[in-house]
């Protein structure tokens, strides 16, 4: 028995996982019994079944021992379930790590987690525009995906904004019925794994795999994991005769999987050229290429009326666009860069924190393997670099899955991590981080945000933050460099203090922690707020993407049914609030206060590419007034209400 | 040791500056003492994140000073660690009105005094907790609030958001729009139980209602200041979990 037990402890560990779970979620009553309770723990039996031969691991008994001691929180805190789910799926992710060394070990590891994330993640975003593009290919006989629907960012209602080469390849899947959409996506991403095993190891592949961002598009419908895939593929090859046709092929292939990918492959041209023998005037042959393209494009633009490339992507206003963000409006530009690694709703850095250790394992890299480390950093570099430069402010494409535009960095991250992943510091991050997946995977909810300043894990965590590319000044970005250097730096040490560990980790915690004086809006909660509506109404944040002002949502006052009500102590009492309106009266503890912005103007980089005229009078485009008023309130409560004339738009409102 | 000690008492510090000063803060004192006291170990690592989350968020702050601190009194190696976990429990416990909060305090302390390396002592004050909980639930707040629900109002249309009351949550309210009259539905879902006892007690103005398991929809008028009371009659009892799911709408007449 006991020699059983040594042989096979973690498939029989894996199997009793899977019993108790099953067995404690109904003895608690945790909610989702039918679903989520059978389906964690179906997904430990077949990892037990996968398993094969290892010892039972320290972390078994710990995560049943925290599962069965948080299964009851639900009882006195209604999201807590959430969180004891996520017990046993981060163990799956320890599992995945701990079974991934072996053989075929990275197909093994992940077969567990993608069972789940498949049956818990909806099919969605740009999954659907795929499948309804793959369908009319091939004429594919599809009930679901059969007509298509015009989305934000299409060219008009027959042309789309997507290229047809990964509707071509995911194509077979559907042929066999609209449950097979993922066949393919899937087979794409455990090969991108596989390969990422030969290239940085099983382990920190696993690593990539299931945790973010490689964890936001596993075994979905979209792009990232055949980019990273390609891109892995590139940076194998090594020394090849026929390397800068390969090159030439890759990029190719990566812009017309989607045009999002034309950084990294510049990227790799660029690097596949920087390795190339040094000769005099070696450079002056890509900038003259690169001028040439742009003469080209140019003469399209304004001589053939833009016949050849007329898509919105490859075209001249294209160019301008980046000129403006470079170079008229540098700041703007700069701040989006940062909040790509802080922001809470979509920043890097706050679901995939193991991030930070990878960077001193890429600059190992720099050490031991100069040429690699250019190769697979110069055009992931190049990527991010031109998603920034190119989308703006939008440039993490909300809502579809968190992370997704971050695929690309996964292959030099994986290289990075694998040079550090022996340190405790890297650990405590993955596990972090793996934790973070967790929750999304039995909370899918959480797989989107909505670019409204309220992050759908923090929300479900009963906090939130001021600190948000939605909502705060970019200055705050200061405060979030702290922690992220002080960590950075910890993790580069050797031996590292796990005081200073402790004080990075809370100022995380405690800055998350902090918000503004006044409240938002949108966030007050239902005993403040009778009837009044949000705008805009729908949550898609592509329709806020290119407000001017503030991009949250505001709450709208149109008439008398709409009430916000606050609680004071009695007397006088000082109420601030920010609002826009044609001109609308609200009623304030009984006094009429009119409401009248006027409209801001279009910003002059606007009128560089080509935008014309006034705005249209919509209440994104009035300046939100920001006012203080000493209400009298003797017994204890402000009430605000709408008055008559135009509806009043409120931003922010709170007692100061 | 004493740096991770230091480092969380100025963070705590912070949080009290930034928020002002509470009484459930002073449980992080001896919470602070057990995480230092097991740093360099592995607990170290799962004890860390339920301190971040209670600085992260007041809310959140006693329930995961209260798991965190169980799993010191329980598992961690010295005897000062599980004392210090103890300590936590039964600050946090003795400044939340919780009912039944004894037999936590107590599975604690047997935790503190009996557990660290012995496997089967740690296993059976795991049994115990989870055989009372499944007998009595986890201690409910009788202070709990009622949750109001929020309303949104176009063009003469009401429409509510659809909320989950579950036991010990104080049950949940609909406030009439300051003007008019207005005919509404609510429907309201009462699940998680094996009999047809009511469980759902529904009021407006005079009129109450009370509802067994299952779904049912509530036509009535609302005139300016009724408030619609939605309230759980039952408790929870072994693999019995009463909950109720309302949402509600209506039109002006």
């Amino acid at each position: 028995m006991r020699k059983l037990i040594d042989s096979y402890g973690m498939t029989i560990g894996a199997v009793l996982t899977g019993i108790w779970v099953f067995t404690a979620w109904r003895l608690a009553g945790m909610p989702s019994p039918g679903f989520l309770g059978r389906l964690v723990p179906g997904a430990w039996i077949m990892a037990g079944a996968l398993s094969g031969k290892g010892p039972v691991r320290w972390w078994m008994p710990v995560q049943l021992v925290l599962f069965t001691l948080s299964a009851w929180l639900w009882m006195i805190w209604g999201p807590g379930w959430v969180f004891a789910a996520a017990v046993p799926v981060a163990g799956l992710v320890a599992w995945a790590l701990a079974v991934a060394s072996g053989k075929h070990g990275t197909i093994r590891a992940l077969f567990p987690m993608l069972f789940l994330i498949l049956l818990t993640a909806e099919v969605n975003s740009d999954e659907v525009r795929f499948a309804e593009i793959a369908a009319g290919m091939g004429h594919v006989n599809s009930e679901r995906y059969g007509e298509r629907q015009y989305r934000a960012g299409d060219i008009n209602a027959e042309v789309g904004h997507h290229t047809m080469v990964f509707p071509g390849i995911i194509s077979p899947g559907l042929m066999a019925g609209d449950r097979w959409l993922r066949a393919v996506p899937v087979l794409i991403t455990i090969g991108s794994a596989a390969l990422l095993a030969s290239l940085a190891g099983p382990v920190p592949a696993v690593a990539c795999a299931l945790l973010y961002p490689g964890f936001s598009t596993l075994g979905l419908a979209m792009t990232g994991w055949l980019a990273a895939g390609v891109f892995t593929l590139w940076l194998m090859r090594g020394s090849h005769r026929w390397g800068a046709m390969i090159t030439v092929l890759a990029a190719l292939f990566l812009t017309a999987l989607k045009m999002r990918y034309a950084g990294l492959a510049a990227g790799m041209l660029i690097a596949e050229y920087a390795n190339s023998k040094p000769v005099r005037g070696k450079w002056l042959v890509p900038f003259s290429i690169a001028a040439g393209g742009m003469l080209f494009l140019a003469v399209d633009r304004y001589l053939l009326g833009g016949e050849v490339f007329w898509v919105r992507y490859g075209n001249m206003e294209t160019l301008k666009l980046m000129w403006i963000n470079l170079f008229h409006r540098p700041a703007v530009t700069v701040s989006a860069a940062g909040w790509s690694l802080f922001d809470p709703e979509a920043g890097l850095l706050p679901r995939a924190p193991w991030v930070i250790p990878a960077i001193w394992g890429l600059v190992i890299l720099a050490r031991e393997n100069g040429e690699l480390f250019r190769r697979a950093v110069i055009p992931a570099g190049l990527y991010w670099f031109v998603l920034i430069v190119w989308s703006g402010t939008a440039w993490h494409g909300l809502p579809a899955p968190v992370g997704r535009v971050f695929l690309p960095l996964v292959p030099p991250l994986a290289i990075g991590l694998s040079k550090v992943w022996a340190r405790r510091e890297t650990l405590v991050l993955v596990a972090v981080s793996a934790m973070i997946s967790a929750i999304v995977t039995v909370f899918p909810h959480g797989r989107a945000n909505f670019a409204d300043g309220t992050d759908t894990l923090l929300t479900l965590a009963g906090g939130h933050t001021g600190f948000s590319m939605a909502r705060a000044s970019s200055l705050w970005l200061i405060a979030a460099l702290i922690p992220f250097v002080s960590t950075l730096l910890l993790t580069g040490k050797k031996r590292v203090s796990p005081g200073f560990i402790t004080l990075a980790v809370l100022s995380v915690g405690l800055a998350l922690g902090l918000t503004g004086d006044a409240e938002e809006a949108e966030d007050l909660p239902g005993s403040s707020v009778t009837g009044a509506l949000l705008y805009p109404g729908d949550p898609d944040p592509v329709i806020r993407y290119f407000w001017f002002g503030s991009r949250e949502r505001m709450l709208e006052l149109s008439s008398a049914d709409h009430v916000i009500t606050m609680e004071c102590p009695p007397g006088n009492a000082m109420l601030f609030l920010e609002a826009s309106s044609t001109g609308g009266r609200l009623l304030v503890c009984g006094d009429t206060l009119e409401v009248s912005t006027p409209m801001i103007e279009l910003p002059g980089v606007y009128r560089m590419i080509g935008r014309r005229g006034i705005l249209p009078d919509r209440p994104e485009n009035r300046i939100m007034a920001p006012c203080t008023l000493l209400v009298a309130a003797p017994q204890g409560m402000i009430t605000v209400s709408h008055c008559d004339g135009a509806p009043v738009y409120i931003d922010r409102i709170g007692l100061l | 040791m004493i740096s991770v000690f230091l480092a969380c008492m100025c963070t705590a510090a912070a949080a009290a500056l930034f928020r002002g000063p509470s009484w459930e803060l002073a449980a992080l004192v001896p919470y602070s003492a057990a995480l230092a006291l097991v740093s360099g170990r592995r607990l170290f690592i799962i004890g860390l994140p339920p301190l971040a989350l209670a600085l992260l968020s007041p809310g959140a702050l006693p329930w995961a000073i209260l798991l965190g601190g169980m799993m010191f009194s329980l598992y961690a190696p010295g005897r000062a660690a599980r004392v210090s976990g103890f300590l936590s429990v039964a600050v946090v416990l003795w400044f939340l009105p919780l009912r039944a909060s004894i037999p936590l305090a107590v599975i604690s302390a047997a935790g503190a005094v009996i557990g660290g390396g012995r496997t089967a002592a740690s296993v059976a004050v795991l049994a115990g907790f989870s055989l009372s909980a499944f007998l009595a639930g986890l201690p409910e707040d009788p202070g709990a609030e009622p949750l109001a629900v929020r309303s949104f109002i176009s063009d003469g249309r009401l429409v509510s958001e659809r909320i989950m009351v579950l036991p010990g949550s104080g049950g949940a309210y609909l406030c009439a729009p300051g003007t008019g009259t207005w005919a509404m539905w609510a429907a309201i879902e009462v699940g998680g139980l094996r009999d047809s006892i009511p469980a759902a007690a529904v009021s407006v103005g005079e009129d109450m209602i009370f509802l067994p398991a299952g779904r049912d929809t509530l036509c009535f008028l609302f005139h300016p200041g009724d408030t619609l009371n939605v309230s759980l009659l039952r408790r929870q009892e072994p693999l019995l979990h009463p909950v109720i799911l309302f949402s509600a709408g209506g039109e002006k007449l």
